[in-house]
């Protein structure tokens, strides 16, 4: 088991790194200027954020999975 | 957690900010609560209620949220937030194979039950194994009436046999004998007694005795596993063909057994084998319960002249033909009993409760008696001659010496024929067990889910946080803590963020802490009889454990082009500890043995249990999960934001993948679509996929002991699949408000996990979640409302607050004004109880405050917590509409009255939390010069706090509504007006207000109607500085009594039940002070409290001393 999620974590690592190196180079120079779309609140990571925090309450008391994209406080024994 | 970040979509009113935000506030790095990489320009608050409600009226979760964000320098931010969560509701509790669920009882109207609930009064051997358990079912307690006479036969068998030989010998003896001494003429059956003395001391007695001994003569006796014999004396009951399962009781401890024969029989019933005579000296009669004592309520004893004495049910319970000896017993007889010289010669004793011999188990009689060391010696004949008795003696001599020099070799014949018969009965018993719970469970067989209501739960959770800004970097660290009844966490977080590239690429790093305190709040499955040691004696302790998690998160962000930006994050978290849901079962098949249940119901006193099972018993095949205590989680995510000009719109498409070493693996897809329409909306329709394996150690129902211990049946941790689709409306008003709306429907499905193979459709559910969120940027504009028309950044008019405790006391006086503000209430009554006007002693309280019958409790603390939100819109210059939507929380103590003999439903206390009733008023400017204004309120209140508050939290037939007072709203509509005139020279001020509350309906759902109220009011004021002033008021209210009643089961017997004791008159006195922000960063912002002291008081009835009300409002204006 121990074995196996050595692996994992190697695999998370190396996809990581590959996706850094291809993204680097093949995206372009985005210059502050031309930066005007990704500012716009729709392209925020979190456009919602307290509905994002409703939900991942919700879910992460009624899912196994946990953690990925944003924290979801402490713990709590919701049924 | 809900800390906000500089990526939060407020529109910032400075654009060269906004660029310079740009990169940071794209790339804001999600977990840990990271988000931006500029600080907030402005301070804000959020405000946000939340519903989720689960399929079938299961879970309801209702979570009110609160933050704010506020910007103390250029580098650094603090965040504060609160969470409230209400938990009610049903969820699953076990599940277990259908052909379990369905067993028919054996009691009068077979009914069928699930084997497990049977044994859910507690953990106790009877619970599980005896009549309270799987003996309670019709097919195990059938199969084992039969071994019973097998056994009996069995045992008599052996005896006859192997003694067959020395009572020939015996009987030849005995002949002998009396040819050599011939007997002078005795009278008839004067050889047929008993030789020696015995003692029944009950030592090797059943747990019941079923047996019916008046039926026949020899050792069998029909009913049951049979009669307890001892030393040739049969004990059992009497047959009563009403009440075929009459039985008696094993009592007493294991080194001193006794008889026990209470309201389920119809006495205890005494012969010898063969129907010899004997006689009764004496007996412990231990007479514990009787239903009174009258003269007819006494124990009688009958001896017979006959072993054998049929229909005794039917007779009067005295008067027999074959009755020989007769004698009462009065009620409460306690100690030896000696019996008179009637029962000298008797051949069968019966002794019962008088006038209760048919059909006594449903005769709702209550009686119970011990009986123990019943001596019997040989039969005594009145009138016999010296001669004969001395014959008598000498042949009872040599027949006691016959008998024993015999006694040891019969003795071992019995004890091998107990221990044969024993053998026989636990071999049969064993394979009873066996057959019954190991069922054949086909592979295809339903699952059968069973619920368990939780009580009302509420979980707090504050979260504070910093952040601090370096050029190109981003430090933050926020701590927080959860409590809930019975788990509290407490987490800490910090993480870094680096940006690089020109600001195209962000790093960052992070760590967590959590760190859990696990306890479990009675109330439960098992808890029913936890008031009865007898019933549920405390094997496992009360749980404490505890658990933590650290958590480790590396994240990257990258432009990819000026419409696209990726994100990827990797997760790693470790938990350890109590991991397991201490509230959740599972059925696990062979962990208790056959062997194991049979020495459980052989003997239940030296049941080992923790050599049983590591595992804690909670039922018949039934225990607390238990997961590994380390689970090691890694998660890999990713997020693709793409903007499309075209539709000015933003697509986000992302993607998790999460294992765990408890061998569970899932994905996550969600698709967001962001369409920007006009007039400030923001339209986000959203769909979301989830699918996850099951945990190793996950099963609905275990046919067999797992290898590593480890076992649950939590549907999260089963393999199934959920789709969720949802939209969500933004629209950003002008003046830094922005409204959000949303709702979503999720589906649980087994058959939707990827790739099949997920669990059946037993646990499948749905819910759907709503909600409205509110978000206000605090550093718009602000004014100090109340002054004059078109001087808001004056603040001549700092001095004209009114005090905390007045509402509707301020009006916008400009078109378009906007105000938000918060209004904090907390009401206390404690100490002594009071009558109109005057202290009432405890006495009084009991014999007169709750109506025609006794109180048993009163009130000793009651406190209101009253949170309201202020939002007031100004359409025009002469109107301003106002809408309160309020959340109430509110608790009581109480104690026992001295001389109360009953309890009540309410206990030591009991609280009620939730959103109360929502205020809606128009204010109408009336009069309006210099120094001097005047408005008018119409107010409608409509009714949407609950009225229907349980003691228990559920919504159940049985469920027991708490007091009026603990109601959450009026539950009718109500009219509120009101009329007010504040006045203002100089640095004094002044004002008074008239209001009331008309409730427009007679009866509210729940049966009443809550009285009207009145209120007058008048203040002055006075500014000591430009920001601060002080205001003394004096205070009017009659509020009336209540109309009507419950119509429905509610809480009893203490003051609060009676609707008489509410409402009535009072003159109060308050002390406030106001501070308003007239400028700086801070402007705008108005602060007030109030301290509202009572001064003299008429109460309805009898009521709680009034200890004062406490009030603070926050108002912001735009």
């Amino acid at each position: 088991m121990l074995l196996d999620n050595n692996r994992i974590v190697s695999l998370i690592c190396k996809g990581l790194a590959l996706s850094v190196l291809t993204q680097c180079f093949g995206c372009s120079a985005v210059s502050p200027w031309e930066r005007g779309n990704l500012a716009k609140e729709e392209m925020a990571i979190t456009p919602h954020p307290n509905r994002e925090a409703f939900r991942d309450h919700i879910f992460t008391s009624k899912e196994a999975s946990q953690g990925g994209h944003g924290g979801s406080g402490g713990g709590c024994g919701c049924n | 957690m809900a800390v906000r970040g500089g990526a939060v979509a407020v529109t910032k009113p400075e654009k060269n900010k906004v660029l310079a935000a740009l990169t940071s506030a794209a790339l804001g790095l999600p977990g840990l609560d990271s988000h931006a990489a500029t600080p907030t320009t402005q301070a804000e608050a959020n405000a946000q209620y939340g519903y989720y409600q689960e399929s079938d009226n299961r879970m309801r979760v209702e979570v009110y949220h609160g933050d704010f964000v506020i910007p103390m320098s250029d580098r650094l931010e603090f965040t504060f937030s609160v969470d409230r969560d209400t938990y009610s509701g049903a969820t699953p509790s076990f599940s277990m194979p259908e052909v379990m669920a369905n067993q028919t009882k054996i009691d009068q109207n077979q009914n069928r039950a699930d084997v497990i609930s049977a044994a859910s009064g507690g953990v106790d051997p009877t619970k599980l194994a005896g009549y309270q358990g799987v003996m309670s079912f019709k097919e195990p307690f059938e199969a084992y009436t039969a071994i019973g006479s097998q056994s009996q036969q069995l045992e008599l068998n052996l005896i006859q046999q192997g003694t067959a030989a020395i009572t020939a010998n015996t009987d030849q003896l005995l002949t002998q004998y009396q040819a050599a001494n011939p007997a002078p003429g005795f009278p008839a059956g004067w050889g047929q007694t008993i030789s020696s003395a015995v003692t029944i001391d009950f030592q090797g007695v059943n747990a019941a005795v079923y047996g019916k001994a008046d039926a026949n003569t020899g050792g069998f006796c029909p009913g049951g596993a049979g009669c307890y014999q001892q030393n040739g004396i049969v004990v059992g009951t009497i047959t009563d063909p009403l009440n075929p399962d009459g039985h008696l009781h094993r009592q007493g401890t294991i080194a001193d057994r006794e008889i026990q024969y209470h309201a389920d029989s119809s006495g205890i019933y005494i012969r010898e084998l063969d129907g010899k005579a004997f006689r009764v000296a004496n007996m412990f009669f231990n007479s514990l319960q009787a239903n009174g004592s009258g003269v007819n309520d006494v124990w009688e004893i009958l001896g017979f002249n006959s072993a054998v004495n049929q229909h005794l049910s039917t007779g009067d319970g005295a008067n027999y033909a074959n009755r020989v000896a007769y004698q009462q017993v009065a009620t409460n007889h306690t100690g030896i009993l000696a019996l008179d010289s009637s029962f000298s010669n008797i051949n069968a004793l019966w002794i019962h409760y008088k006038g209760y011999i048919q059909d006594v188990t449903n005769s709702g009689a209550d009686f119970e008696l011990r009986v123990d060391d019943i001596n019997l010696d040989p039969a005594q004949f009145a009138n016999a001659t010296p001669e004969q008795i001395a014959w008598m003696q000498a042949y009872s001599a040599y027949q006691r010496s016959l008998e024993t020099a015999s006694a040891s070799q019969r003795q071992a014949i019995i004890d091998n024929a107990a221990a044969q018969k024993a053998a026989f009965e636990k071999s049969a018993l064993i394979s009873i067990y066996r057959n019954f719970l190991n069922q054949v469970v086909p592979p295809s067989t339903r699952v059968k889910q069973t619920f368990q209501t939780q009580p009302q739960e509420t979980r707090t959770q504050p979260v504070f946080g910093a952040k601090y800004y370096f050029d190109d970097a981003t430090l933050g660290v926020s701590g927080g803590q959860s409590n809930e009844p019975d788990f509290n966490s407490n987490f800490g977080s910090v993480n870094f963020l680096q940006e690089f590239n020109n600001k195209l690429t962000t790093v960052s790093a992070g760590y967590s802490y959590t760190h859990n305190d696990v306890t479990r709040s009675s109330g439960g499955h098992s808890d029913h009889h936890s008031q009865d040691p007898g019933h549920n004696p405390a094997i496992y302790p009360e749980l404490d454990e505890s658990s933590e998690s650290n958590g480790f998160n590396l994240g990257l962000s990258q432009v990819l082009n000026k419409n696209a930006l990726l994100q990827l994050s990797a997760n790693y978290t470790r938990q350890s500890g109590y991991l397991s849901n201490p509230y959740k079962y599972v059925y696990v098949r062979g962990e208790v043995t056959a062997e194991e249940y049979y020495e459980m119901f052989n003997s239940p006193e030296t049941v080992n249990w923790s050599g049983i099972t590591n595992l804690e018993i909670v039922g018949i095949d039934l225990f607390r999960e238990v997961r590994p205590n380390l689970r090691n989680q890694f998660s890999f995510s990713t997020r693709l934001n793409q903007y499309i000009p075209a539709v000015d719109a933003a697509l986000h498409m992302d993607y998790r993948y999460f294992r765990d070493d408890w061998g569970i693996d899932s994905h996550t897809m969600e698709m967001k679509w962001l369409q920007k329409l006009p007039f400030g909306l923001t339209v986000t329709p959203s769909l979301r996929y989830y699918s996850q394996s099951q945990a190793d150690f996950f099963a609905p129902y275990f046919l067999a002991p797992r290898a590593d211990g480890m076992y649950s049946s939590d549907f999260r941790l089963s393999g199934y699949g959920a789709l969720s689709g949802g939209v969500t409306v933004a629209k950003q008003f002008n003046r830094g408000i922005k409204l959000e709306l949303g709702m979503e429907y999720y589906t649980h499905q087994g058959n939707l996990k990827l790739g099949g193979g997920g669990e059946s459709d037993y646990a499948d559910f749905s819910y759907w979640m709503a909600h409205a969120g509110l978000n206000i940027a605090l550093s718009a504009p602000g004014q100090i409302f109340g002054g004059g028309a078109g001087d808001h950044h004056h603040h001549h008019n700092h001095g004209a607050s009114a005090p905390a405790g007045v509402m509707f006391a301020h009006m916008m006086n400009s078109a378009d004004d906007i105000m938000v503000g918060y209004r904090y209430m907390y009401a206390n009554q404690s100490g002594g109880m009071y009558q109109g006007s005057h202290a009432v002693g405890d006495s009084a309280v009991l014999n007169y405050a709750c109506g025609t019958t006794s109180c048993i409790s009163r009130p000793t603390e009651m406190g209101m917590h009253m949170h309201m939100l202020d939002l007031m819109y100004a359409p025009t210059d002469w109107l301003n509409l106002m809408l309160m939507p309020q959340l109430m929380d509110m608790n009581m103590s109480l104690e026992q009255l001295p001389g109360a003999v009953a309890e009540t439903a309410h206990g030591a206390g009991h609280e009620s939390h939730g959103l109360g009733d929502t205020l809606m008023v128009a204010m109408v400017k009336v009069f309006d010069a210099p120094g001097h204004h005047v408005h008018a309120g119409v107010g409608l209140s409509a009714p949407s706090g609950d009225v229907g508050v349980t003691l228990d939290g559920r919504d159940e037939p049985d469920s027991e509504l708490q007091d009026y007072g603990m109601q959450l709203g009026s539950g009718t509509w109500d009219f509120k007006p009101s009329l007010t005139y504040t006045g203002q020279i100089g640095d004094w001020s002044w004002g008074a207000q008239l209001s009331g509350t008309k409730r427009l309906q007679d009866r509210n759902p729940s049966g009443y109607a809550l009285g009207d109220m009145f209120q007058a009011t008048a203040w002055g004021g006075y500014s000591v500085s430009t920001w601060l002033s002080a205001t003394l008021r004096g205070i009017y209210t009659d509020q009336g009594k209540i109309r009507g009643a419950f119509n429905r089961i509610s809480s009893s017997g203490a003051t609060v039940d009676s609707p008489a004791n509410y409402g009535g008159k009072f003159w109060d006195v308050g002390f406030g002070l106001n501070l308003n922000v007239p400028d700086g960063a801070m402007a705008g912002h108005n602060f007030s409290v109030e301290w509202q002291q009572p001064v003299a008081d008429k109460f309805n009835g009898f009521q709680l001393e009034r200890e004062g009300v406490l009030s603070a409002t926050w108002n912001y204006a735009f």
